[in-house]
């Protein structure tokens, strides 16, 4: 089975993926050491899917209403749930200051953010640069919102209905390093 | 023969708020503790005595008799708190000291006396240190650990010796209840006309164990030394504390990191010598101007290390508001646990897993332990209890792999979906305002409820629906419900 590198600067086009659609079992990677923003109804299980990939801990940080509804006997089949350590913030400051410290953290960590609304410029800066200093990857789970990301990838993951098993993908343009 | 020395602290609970300074004990005022559903008086003081007032009394009456009475609620831990730590300055008389809680002390004094000029004296000296310490207190000192708990606590005087050898006589007046026997035996001995100590040993054991329980003639054989019951001595744990005080204060956050640095430098060198390790430390901060400032950290390992402590403490530290500066430091280490020392970060493996504990260590710092956690499996069958989440720290990792096929996310409880076109399941529905058809559909899957326990005792029937609009859905209705109700309990991958 193939695997797919989303390297921040190619274009969807670049992609090896038939017909924009990544299979679920597939192998994708996101780049260490970048944000990427993912987005869709499909963004869950894609975030599992790369972070599974990555082979370090994974940090699941939300607020309590997206933790609580974490279902590992579901998970359990993307990624490995020893792994996983979940963060529950009460706040907007607290989620980007723990995934700050979960990026910036010696080891690489994977760290998957559930924000409730998009993150800024600034916001999202800050965390591109944390996740350089520590070599890990995080995928920021945003809504369907524009905002003004300043990570590597805008990775729009949507179900498809042709299977169980297809994510539709599409990269925006104009993407920011 | 073995000299026992028992340290009775009838008022301990007063005492505790004494030594704070309480002011309301000025005045009549009494401990409370709640029994069977009523507040009764435990401790009272001499104004409260002589009010009327006695221990045992419920709150209400003890109020109809006087008004004024101020009262607190007990407080046990703190109480064996302060208990420990008479516990560890007993160290002082003898080596060998043991608790007897709630409300007592034992020492073997065996070839310790003399060093105090007597058993007399060592008693006077004991209760002479002890009232420094305001702290009341009764002694009894006899042969054996029962004899001298009954002297200490119904003698006639503060210190009440049995010249060795003679414990059985010194006792033989004390009321049965010295022997520290379950109310009901002292009353039911008391229906039988048997009131003090020397009335039983009058009796014949073998009846008063067939009569009574064994319970009484082996107190009764323990107090009068014929069986032998020594004190088994605990060492008191260790207190790894340091404190620092300065003739000037300060206030910049470097120099106070320096001064938390050679507290921790000292603990840490304690810890390490007894290869021991901490998971809490705490800070007290005494400002000049505000007082006691507490500052806490955590830890997902005993640790043992000055610099992870610093590291931690930073960010509690940048938050403290020094005015006027600080000039008194204690730093303890709390939860101690003896650790193995090895090589740290020896291998990949070893390395991953340090930096795993730093990292919760320095979320659950600040996020607080409980927020950041662990899936844990359970053995179950009923989706929402097929697994938990424990906290991080503390905790090795493991995951049992559950057979069952389970959507990613699940909402519990479900979310009502409002059916367009019935059918089993729904053809169209709205969920969270929008509209789904579904498209294929795979079901049910049946689950009955854990009938034991007081849950919702309906059976359950789960779909797997494919949507046109490409999300996947778990659904649920409770078949033989009359409203035929459907819900979204999950979302699958």
């Amino acid at each position: 089975m193939g695997r797919t590198d989303l390297h921040p600067l190619c274009a969807a086009g670049t992609l090896s993926l038939k017909q924009n659609a990544i299979a679920v079992g597939n192998r994708v990677a996101l780049r260490k050491g970048r944000i990427h923003e993912v987005a869709g109804a499909g963004a869950d299980v894609f975030a599992a899917i790369a972070a599974a990939e990555q082979d370090q801990g994974i940090l699941w940080i939300g607020l309590y209403r997206d933790i609580v509804s974490l279902c590992p006997t579901g998970l359990q089949a993307y990624l490995g749930i020893e792994e996983l350590i979940i963060v529950e913030a009460v706040s907007r400051g607290e989620l980007l200051w723990a995934a700050d410290q979960a990026l910036r953290a010696e080891g690489g960590f994977c760290v998957i953010l559930e924000m409730p609304d998009v993150l800024s410029l600034k916001e999202s800066r800050r965390l591109q640069l944390a996740a350089e200093q520590g070599g890990g990857a995080g995928a920021h789970l945003a809504a369907w919102q524009r905002g003004d990301f300043g990570g590597a990838n805008t990775l729009g993951l949507r179900s498809s209905s042709r299977g169980y098993t297809h994510l539709g993908m599409d990269l925006r343009e104009g993407q920011k390093r | 023969m073995p000299r026992i020395l028992s340290i009775w602290l009838p008022q301990l609970p007063l005492d505790r708020l004494t030594r704070h300074g309480d002011a309301r004990l000025s005045g009549p005022f009494a401990i409370i503790s709640e029994e069977k559903n009523a507040w009764r008086l435990t401790h009272a003081n001499d104004q409260a005595l002589k009010a009327g007032t006695v221990a045992g009394q419920a709150l209400a009456d003890a109020r109809a008799i006087c008004p004024d009475l101020l009262t607190e609620s007990s407080d046990p831990v703190r109480e064996d708190l302060l208990l420990r730590a008479l516990w560890r300055w007993a160290d002082g008389l003898s080596p060998r000291v043991s608790l007897d809680p709630p409300d007592g002390l034992l020492l073997d004094i065996s070839g310790c006396a003399h060093l105090f000029g007597g058993e007399a004296a060592m008693g006077q000296e004991t209760l002479t240190r002890l009232k420094d310490l305001q702290v009341q207190a009764q002694i009894g000192i006899a042969d054996t650990k029962g004899g001298a708990r009954a002297l200490a606590r119904f003698g006639a005087q503060d210190v009440s010796i049995a010249a060795p050898g003679e414990v059985a006589y010194a006792l033989s007046e004390l009321p049965v209840a010295a022997l520290g026997l379950p109310h009901a035996i002292v009353s039911e001995l008391a229906r039988a006309g048997l009131t003090t100590i020397g009335q039983l040993r009058e009796q014949k054991s073998a009846e008063l164990a067939r009569r009574f329980g064994l319970h009484l003639t082996k107190a009764l054989q323990t107090a009068t030394g014929l069986t032998p019951d020594p004190v088994t001595p605990k060492a008191a744990d260790p207190t790894y504390a340091a404190r620092m005080t300065l003739p000037e204060p300060i206030g910049f956050l470097e120099d106070l990191e320096n001064v938390l640095g050679r507290l921790a430098n000292r603990i840490c060198q304690r810890l390490e010598g007894d290869q021991r390790g901490a998971r809490r430390f705490h800070l007290t901060v005494r400002c000049v101007d505000t007082g006691d400032h507490g500052l806490s950290i955590g830890f997902a390992r005993p640790c043992l290390d000055p610099e992870a402590i610093l590291r931690q403490f930073s960010h509690p530290l940048s938050k403290l508001e020094i005015e006027y500066g600080t000039d008194w430091f204690r730093l303890v280490a709390e939860h101690i646990e003896p650790i193995r020392l090895k090589q740290g970060s020896f291998g990949e493996d070893a390395k991953r897993a340090d930096q795993r504990l730093i990292l919760i260590e320095t979320l659950g710092n600040r996020l607080g332990f409980d927020h950041v956690r662990v899936f844990r499996a359970r053995d179950h069958h009923v989706p929402e209890h097929e697994f938990g989440q424990v906290e991080a720290a503390g905790i090795t990792p493991s995951w049992s792999f559950t057979p069952r096929p389970r959507p990613i996310r699940l909402f519990t409880p479900p979310e009502f979906i409002h059916v367009e076109t019935p059918g089993r399941p729904p053809l169209n529905f709205k969920w969270r305002r929008l509209s789904y058809a579904t498209d294929r559909a795979h079901g049910p899957e049946r689950i009955t409820p854990r009938w034991y326990r007081e849950e919702d005792p309906r059976t359950r029937d789960y779909w797997r629906v494919q949507t046109d609009q490409g999300r996947r859905l778990w659904l649920l209705n409770y078949p033989g419900d009359e409203d035929e109700a459907w819900y979204v309990a999950g979302e699958l991958a």
